[in-house]
């Protein structure tokens, strides 16, 4: 699914990230773990395509050189990031927005656009299942949301699209135990053979509710060590301190 | 200039006219004269050159133009022979005449570029609306021949929706009166197309106890110029948006004052500009609360997009309060389109051009869009993505 070789990422000749590894196959749940400034967003940020980034190395999604895609290219080949920060769009409506984000994707793959009366039906039993009630449907993408309805939404999106790999960048952060909940359910009501995710959390309770396959250490730019759940519940137990013993 | 005037003092007797007419004439002729073509030392004409609108060779326009394709098939054209109408029950349109234009409310202070206006207008109408009308009145002017010269008026004394679109693609100056007795939703379309200027004046009196809405549109690849003059009177009402789109070399320029001058009289105005390529918008807004008036409510915003390296915006917000019983809030933001919100649509697939579509017709939503009918957001949004 993804395959990532010694990727380096430097903002403003500073570099974050320095030669990291990755390689993620169908179907895998995979934990990124780490301090502030360890580098996670701005991970998240390049596989999404954002600008600004100084970018070596390779990255391979279902065999293409993702760094050399628009942002638009990755989303409609299946990468889907959920984000940290999700902008507001004044004037913009959750309906209208999805749907143009749903027959985007779908137009690139050549599949038949939505219609109305379906996307209408199919967004509405998704948000159920988000417990978001209609009229936040009708709503200004953001605008106005607390934290934990940005957070839902963005959940909303990846539950719509279905993608293929999906990139969820703290999406824990901010988010009381009930919706915590949801959104860990609808994660898991997505896995399956063939689509993969990484979270990227601070905290092991979210990995609680989505076991992971895979969890990585990410300190100062690098993984710095791997494994499997335990090593979540070792990070709770002992914090980042003592991984202080690792090169920065 | 003298040629000017002796070409213009020519053109005169030729228009509609009885002795009073003729005389009122050359006394607006006589104030432009005194007070000449406004140049960019005259403050309120600063950033909009007249240099290039030809009035040396004035030669008047003979015909008015039908719109490409009529929307639909509810616009009373402005004919240079005739008005083409199906007016609703309780609605007047008349052509403009010796008779009735020597009749008509005008300034006694024009500005000299008005004054010139008021000696040679030789096309307008006046609409009375005595009935509440559910359907919005559509009234069209186009002109693609020579220079025109318009005055119109409008009564509202009835509830009623006017959409008022100038289409020009040779250069008009125009002066419209609306005089508001009852409450009203009134848009203006002002295009100025190639390289026409299109000078309008609109001056707008909402007498006691009326609410007003105003949409106001400026548009095309000429020179646009709004000068907007509104007075409130008591217990009144008023909520003003204008959007002015640039594009290619096009200038706009909205110039606002508001006038309270009644007591417990609001206005809210929001003035937004979408500028591309090389184009210039200005938005110059004043509020002004007179000394005598009390418990007096004002909004004032400018929103602005760049959406070029060589667009450029000037914007103006501007408060001249003379009275302590108040509560007026001013400001204004110019900025190119968000780049997160770009990246955040990509990122959910959109491609680029969609997405700054999406960016815009939002920007303009916010506010205007949603109280157009759908044939003129259809109309707007063909003159806004047409590139």
């Amino acid at each position: 699914m993804l395959d990532i070789k010694n990727l380096k990422v430097s903002v403003e000749e500073k570099e974050i990230i320095h030669g990291l590894n990755l390689n993620i196959k169908p179907g895998e749940v995979h934990a990124i773990m780490g301090p502030n400034g360890s580098g996670k967003s701005t991970l998240t940020n390049v596989l999404s395509g954002k600008e600004g980034y100084t970018i070596s190395g390779d990255a391979k999604f279902l065999g293409e050189n993702l760094l050399e895609l628009a942002p638009e290219e990755r989303a409609r080949k299946g990468l889907f990031t959920a984000f940290q920060y999700p902008v507001e769009l004044p004037g913009v409506s959750n309906v209208s927005f999805l749907k143009a984000s749903m027959n985007s994707v779908l137009q690139a793959n050549n599949k038949d656009l939505i219609d109305a009366a379906d996307f209408l039906h199919l967004v509405k039993l998704k948000a159920k299942k988000l417990q978001i009630s209609e009229d936040f449907l009708y709503r200004n993408v953001n605008e106005g949301f607390s934290g934990g309805e940005k957070k839902r939404n963005e959940m909303l999106q990846m539950l719509m699209l279905e993608p293929k790999l999906n990139v969820l960048d703290e999406t824990d952060s901010g988010l009381d135990i009930d919706a915590l909940k949801i959104v860990a359910n609808s994660v898991n009501s997505l896995r399956s053979n063939e689509r993969s995710f990484i979270i990227i959390t601070h905290y092991q309770r979210l990995l609680d509710y989505i076991k992971p396959d895979f969890v990585h250490v990410l300190y100062y730019g690098k993984i710095v060590k791997s494994g499997t759940y335990e090593l979540a519940l070792e990070l709770e137990e002992k914090g980042y301190e003592w991984l202080s013993n690792y090169d920065k | 200039m003298s040629g000017c005037l002796i070409m213009i003092s020519n053109i005169i007797p030729k228009l509609f006219n009885n002795s009073n007419l003729l005389q009122f004439r050359q006394e607006q002729l006589a104030i432009f004269t005194q007070k000449g073509k406004p140049t960019k030392k005259v403050e309120e004409w600063k950033y909009t050159s007249l240099f290039n609108l030809d009035l040396e060779n004035i030669v008047l326009s003979t015909k008015l133009e039908k719109p490409e394709n009529n929307l639909n098939g509810k616009f009373y054209i402005l004919l240079s022979d005739e008005i083409e109408f199906n007016l609703p029950k309780g609605v007047t349109l008349t052509k403009l005449d010796a008779k009735n234009y020597l009749l008509l409310n005008k300034d006694k202070n024009p500005e000299s570029i008005q004054a010139l206006n008021m000696s040679l207008a030789q096309y307008g109408f006046i609409l009375n609306i005595n009935e509440d009308i559910k359907e919005p009145i559509y009234i069209y002017e186009g002109i693609n021949n020579n220079i025109a010269f318009f005055y119109n008026e409008i009564n509202i004394n009835a509830k009623a929706q006017i959409v008022h679109i100038c289409n020009k693609s040779k250069s008009a100056i125009q002066t419209t009166n609306v005089n508001v007795k009852n409450d009203a939703h009134y848009q203006f379309i002002a295009t100025a197309n190639s390289d026409a200027f299109n000078i309008n004046f609109l001056n707008i009196n909402q007498l006691d106890d009326t609410n007003m809405q105003c949409d106001f549109f400026l548009q095309g690849s000429g020179t646009n110029r709004l000068t907007h003059n509104h007075f409130l009177n008591k217990n009144s009402k008023c909520e003003i948006h204008n959007l002015s789109f640039g594009k290619g070399n096009s200038h706009h320029d909205f110039h606002s004052t508001i006038n309270h001058v009644g007591s417990n009289s609001s206005s809210k105005e929001y003035a937004k500009s979408l500028v591309n390529d090389s184009a210039f918008c200005i938005f110059k807004g004043s509020v002004v609360v007179d000394e005598t008036v009390e418990n007096i409510k004002s909004d004032q915003l400018s929103k602005n997009i760049l959406l070029s390296e060589k667009s450029k915006i000037v914007t103006q917000p501007c408060l001249l309060i003379d009275q302590n019983d108040i509560e007026c809030n001013h400001g204004a933001t110019t900025s190119s389109l968000d780049k997160e919100a770009l990246f955040f649509l990509q990122a959910r697939g959109i491609g680029i051009k969609e997405a700054k579509k999406m960016l815009i017709t939002s920007f303009i939503d916010e506010k205007i869009n949603r109280s157009l009918s759908k044939q003129i957001q259809s109309f707007l949004s063909g003159k806004l993505f047409d590139e």
